[in-house]
């Protein structure tokens, strides 16, 4: 019989069981960013700061126009 | 047989447990925590489904309920702020490429989305939470803070749009916003996830209005039919005028953004959607993306044939779109409009409000989870619903000046887009978090490739910004 036969309960618990519901999750372990990588994310960060710099630039000039 | 003890429950589920009431089944000895016992009744109501008899309409309901996450963040991601830079596209270059442009950004869409549901479906975490624990709280912190902000800027879009299309029936922006901010926080408050994303889904496919009032305004087909054999391509100031490049990038702005990374991996978390549920999720998100591209290429038709040629074209915000369909369509298009605007501003400022809020649950490793009662989890949801106060406080103010918003935030998506893709990519090709599921090199270069134009964009309409002669 499968746990969907079952009452409500005990197909819950089944199915909580068949889902693996309740085993810990596999571990998410810390990476360290290689450098390349760490180089990167600052660049993209950098891009960020100039991007919003230049659009806050573009529109106000946009409005004083 | 099926008791565990709770300090052998996963951390997520023994957090919850740790910090709220665990309610013990009456004729069974499992007991665990509210949160997953809702989502455990979600999931059994699917395998009920699957396993019932194939019949056309137990396939419907099965397909029914397993759709959802992909659903709302691509009708979601038609916001009212989206609505706005469609019809200033077809207003300001009528019938042009980007009719046929939205093809490729829908499928840019999908690709960039369906990495989420594979990285949530098998790690069962959400983005925020992955980033903060295998990247460490200082890259986590830069992602939350882009997305955040990102997201507190996008509401104020969705207030006004909801300000302005209430004016159309008359009613006050004082009663509207209010009224929208606590639906908005109502159902994400007393709801539990299941129903949560059924009213979503019911407001979400109201987003489906503009494709019949289109359709209704009598579209140029050959003119449509044009577009894609390359009618229109030569536009006016060409391919490198700052206002060609601006719409383009508010246009993939409009189709990819931050929020919608968070937002689906966090939402496949909470339906409690596994790897065997990748393939429905990808329908999913499939229906979701054609009823984007074609919400987007009816508003652009039908500005497109009306509004092309405005003098301030280029320019239009929300009440100039409104009163230019009442004046050059008929009132009746303009209430469609309108009605169309606030759903849209209301089904963004759900899926926004939420992504907040899991993204925040997920980072300070607070329990999370729309199945949880407010009593409960108030730290899960009180930043979210605060972003959200903030941003409706804003466009309450008389004569607020934020109309440029609208196209604003669409373009400040595009630019924290790269970084963000950079950590979805390389979560997508942790094998020890994915094993099977990682990207394969097809999809790796076509999203560098994705990031790589995110940037040209960007820096093309930097530059012609900066150095208006220079291009």
């Amino acid at each position: 019989m499968s746990y969907y036969d079952k009452d409500s309960e005990e197909a819950l618990a089944a199915l909580a069981q068949e889902e693996n519901w309740l085993a810990p999750p596999m571990e998410i372990g810390r990476v360290v960013l290689r450098p390349w990588q760490q180089m990167v994310f600052w660049g993209l960060r950098i891009y960020i700061l100039v991007m919003l710099a230049v659009m806050g630039w573009g529109f106000y000039r946009s409005l004083n126009h | 047989m099926f008791l565990r003890s709770r300090s052998s429950l996963m951390p997520e589920i023994a957090d919850m447990a740790k910090h709220h009431r665990v309610r013990p089944f009456a004729t069974t000895p499992l007991s665990m925590p509210e949160g997953l016992e809702a989502r455990l009744r979600d999931r059994l109501h699917i395998a009920k489904l699957r396993a019932a008899p194939r019949t056309l309409a137990n396939r419907l309901a099965l397909g029914l309920a397993l759709v959802g996450p992909g659903l709302l963040v691509m009708l979601g991601d038609n916001d009212a702020g989206g609505v706005v830079t469609y019809a200033q596209t077809g207003a300001t270059y009528g019938f042009s490429l980007f009719i046929p442009l939205l093809i490729p950004l829908g499928f840019i869409a999908y690709l960039v989305q369906e990495m989420t549901i594979r990285l949530g479906a098998v790690t069962r975490r959400g983005h925020a939470e992955m980033i903060w624990k295998r990247y460490g709280a200082f890259w986590g912190a830069f992602s939350l803070v882009d997305l955040v902000a990102a997201n507190v800027l996008t509401l104020m879009t969705e207030f006004i749009g909801i300000r302005v299309a209430s004016a159309v029936f008359g009613v006050p922006y004082l009663v509207t916003i209010p009224l929208a901010f606590a639906f908005i926080t109502g159902i994400l408050l007393f709801l539990k996830y299941h129903s949560w994303e059924r009213i979503s889904l019911i407001v979400a496919s109201c987003n489906l209005i503009f494709v019949p009032l289109a359709l209704c305004a009598h579209p140029d087909w050959g003119a449509i039919g044009r577009t894609f054999a390359g009618g229109g391509w030569s536009l006016p100031g060409g391919l490198l005028s700052a206002s060609f490049l601006v719409l383009v990038s508010a246009n993939i702005g409009t189709t990819i953004a931050p929020w919608q990374l968070f937002f689906q991996q966090s939402c496949v978390v909470d339906k409690g959607l596994l790897p065997q549920d990748i393939a429905a999720s990808r329908r999913d998100l499939m229906l979701g993306v054609i009823g984007m591209v074609l919400v987007a290429a009816a508003i652009i038709a039908l500005a497109a044939q009306y509004l092309h040629g405005l003098p301030n074209a280029s320019s239009l915000k929300d009440d100039d779109v409104l009163a230019a369909i009442g004046s050059r369509v008929s009132r009746a298009a303009m209430i469609i409009f309108a009605l169309g605007l606030v759903e849209a501003g209301l089904i963004a400022a759900i899926v926004i409000t939420a992504s907040t809020a899991w993204a925040i649950g997920e980072a300070f490793d607070l329990p999370r989870s729309i199945n949880l009662e407010p009593k409960q989890a108030l730290p899960f949801y009180a930043p979210a619903i605060l972003g959200t106060a903030i941003a409706a406080a804003v466009l309450m103010l008389p004569n607020v000046p934020v109309g440029f918003l609208n196209l604003t935030v669409q373009v400040i998506a595009t630019v924290f887009m790269p970084a963000a893709m950079l950590f979805l990519l390389m979560l997508l090709n942790d094998r020890e978090l994915l094993g099977e599921h990682v990207n394969s090199p097809l999809r790796n270069a076509l999203s560098i490739g994705v990031m790589v134009l995110l940037i040209i964009c960007n820096g093309l309409y930097g530059l012609v910004t900066v150095f208006p002669n220079a291009l």
